[in-house]
């Protein structure tokens, strides 16, 4: 498979009606398939806008994103390629505090054509996956940050994606937690294949990833 | 997990704000379910009191606002009957009055001959009769049973009614319950102790048999031309006539909407917060692909199950309000509630409708907000 892209993206321009300058400017980047790409630069250089428009939650002035070989237009393509293909994590955990880990995880899966027991079994398998073997009833209350950011990235695999794109999936955790979450995601990433785009501030994070691009003022440093 | 289910644990959640928006509704639904049962109870002992001893039609005085209120004079009875397609007329004086100066009681004062007669059944002693009347009494009475039961009246006791005494010669059954629950004089003894000598409050009348309703429609007419002063009426309508009972109707009304406009308000808020609150989960679902109209019915479905439950507690409510509101001594006898199938189905509607009006707003909101707006945190 390697040697296939996995994500094209080519000019994004996106503006907030608040700043001056764009928080992308032109931002071009390829991702192939299988890559553990980890994206790094200052505060405020679009790092978190970047991952948002390859997951198609914000909208572009310009440019063109093709993700797991589809060209997405308009909100519902997006919204299938997110039930799909792509995987997210972020800096929090986002986990529904009403409902058991478990059914966290399984929550992406309804609407699909799993029965509600089977969503559940799978969602117990992604949960061993993780490390979190058994802990399927525990509500997130009573979950470590790491534990809950665990959970939140065997939500993120809840439908099989090829693609994970992680915002800071290590910011909220201490060094140990953090360790541990990086050795899960490149595991991932070896096992399964998953192609990962890492947002980081930490160096130790991006050291871990097979290759590191650095945006600077809404464009890759160096790039095109 | 369905999304039935994460409705009931995000409501769970918060007991206190969940219990407090279903109490809003259970009080709206229950204030229109017991109001509407009772303006409906009302009318309906009003009707059945006429029909259920064989009146067809009931003539008032025209205008008066209420059957007790309106005066006509007794001897019109005798006109009346001799209208063609009218088989039989008599004229009753009814007035509501305390007994022994305790609880109020609905007396009718029968003519002799009267057809209503025939509509009582007198299961222990008889009916009035013009010797009871003499000696220090001001007559003889006939008591309902449901009135006797409740009092302890006995046969030969005296009671005082238009602080008279009255002798009681019998007691009977009725099918209505405001007759029933009642009592039943001569109308020569009642008109003496109300000063209204010749005078009645309603002439009631009963049309040929066999009279289709063309027939009944051209008698009514005929009535209406001969008798301008008075107000003709079937006995099903009869209750249109009077003020009182539109009053009832449009107070039931206006109190029922004031409740349920501050429920789907209540149930607004509730949602409102729930939404702004939960901007962040909202926001995951959109990320991991939940389309917005999911995201949209699975709010819709918890302002629903929260408000459907205030409804099906509030139309129990209702009801047993209704209940009990008409076995307080001041009224009891007089209205029974009728709760029909479609005031439930009415007042399940418009918990429905107070649930959607409740919901769609925020949950339309919500989802439309930027999730990346919401997701990104700091
Ligand atoms: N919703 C928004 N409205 C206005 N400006 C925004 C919005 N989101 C981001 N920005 C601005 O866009 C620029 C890029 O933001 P972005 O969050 O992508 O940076 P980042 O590289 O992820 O920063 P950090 O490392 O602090 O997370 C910043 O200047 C930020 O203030
Ligand atoms: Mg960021």
């Amino acid at each position: 498979m390697t040697g296939d892209i996995a994500i094209r993206a080519e000019g994004l321009v996106k503006r907030y009606p608040s700043m001056h300058r764009a928080a992308l400017d032109g931002l071009s980047l390829m991702v192939e398939t299988g890559e553990m790409l980890a994206i790094t630069g200052p505060s405020g250089s679009g790092k978190s806008t970047a991952m948002y428009a390859l997951a198609g939650l914000i909208g572009l002035e310009a440019g063109r994103v093709e993700i797991a070989g589809r060209r997405p237009e308009g909100r519902a393509d997006w919204t299938r390629l997110r039930a799909g293909p792509i995987g997210l994590v972020f800096q929090e955990d986002w986990l529904l505090p009403t409902l058991s880990a478990a059914q966290n995880v399984a929550m992406p899966m309804v609407g699909g054509r799993r029965r509600a027991r089977d969503r559940l079994i799978r969602a117990e398998a992604l949960l061993a996956e993780v490390g979190l073997a058994g802990m399927g009833a525990r509500a997130p209350a009573g979950l470590s940050g790491g534990e809950r950011q665990r959970v939140a990235i065997a939500r993120a695999l809840a439908n099989d994606p090829s693609i994970l794109l992680a915002d800071e999936p290590t910011g909220e955790l201490d060094r140990d937690n953090s360790r541990q979450i990086v050795r899960l995601l490149s595991e991932l990433s070896a096992r399964a294949g998953v192609t990962m785009v890492i947002v980081t501030h930490d160096p130790e994070v991006a050291a871990a990833c097979t290759r590191q691009v650095r945006l600077v003022d809404g464009r890759i440093e160096g790039g095109p | 997990m369905t999304l039935v289910g994460m409705a009931l644990r995000n409501l769970m959640h918060r007991p206190w704000r969940s219990g407090l928006s279903v109490g809003g509704v259970v009080l709206a639904i229950a204030a229109y379910v017991a109001l509407v049962g009772l303006v409906v109870g009302i009318e309906g002992t009003m009707v059945d009191g006429f029909t259920s001893r064989g009146a067809d039609l009931v003539l008032s005085e025209a205008g008066a606002e209420d059957i007790l209120s309106s005066v006509v004079p007794d001897d019109l009875a005798a006109e009346i009957a001799t209208t063609p397609g009218v088989a039989a007329a008599s004229a009753e004086l009814g007035r509501l009055t305390s007994m022994n100066d305790g609880p109020t009681i609905y007396v009718l004062g029968w003519a002799p001959g009267a057809f209503g007669w025939a509509s009582v059944d007198f299961i222990a002693g008889r009916a009035p009769e013009p010797g009871d009347a003499g000696g220090g009494v001001a007559g003889g009475i006939g008591v309902g049973r449901a009135l006797a039961d409740r009092h302890g009246l006995k046969i030969g006791e005296s009671v005082s009614i238009f602080a008279a005494p009255f002798r009681i010669t019998g007691i009977f059954e009725a099918k209505s319950v405001i007759v029933g629950n009642g009592a039943i004089a001569r109308l020569s003894d009642v008109q003496a102790q109300t000063y209204r000598k010749g005078q009645a409050t309603a002439l009631v009348a009963q049309f040929d048999p066999g009279l289709d309703g063309a027939g009944r429609e051209a008698v009514m007419a005929d009535l209406r031309a001969r008798f301008p002063a008075l107000a003709v009426d079937p006995t099903e309508t009869l209750i249109d006539e009077f003020m009182n009972l539109r009053i009832a109707r449009v107070l039931a009304w206006s109190v029922s909407s004031v409740a349920i406009v501050s429920a789907a308000l209540a149930v607004l808020n509730t949602m409102a917060m729930a939404v702004n609150e939960r901007r962040g989960e909202i926001a995951i679902m959109g990320a991991v692909g939940w389309p917005r109209r999911r995201i949209i019915l699975c709010l819709i479905v918890e302002g629903m199950v929260l408000t459907l439950i205030g409804s099906v507690l509030g139309v129990g409510v209702g009801i047993a309000a209704a209940w009990g509101i008409t076995s307080a001594p001041a009224v009891a006898g007089f209205v029974v509630p009728v709760v029909e199938t479609a005031t439930i189905l009415r007042a399940l509607a418009l918990g429905i409708g107070i649930g959607l009006i409740g919901t769609l707003g925020p949950a339309w909101r919500a989802a439309g907000r930027d999730p990346a707006a919401i997701l990104r945190g700091h």
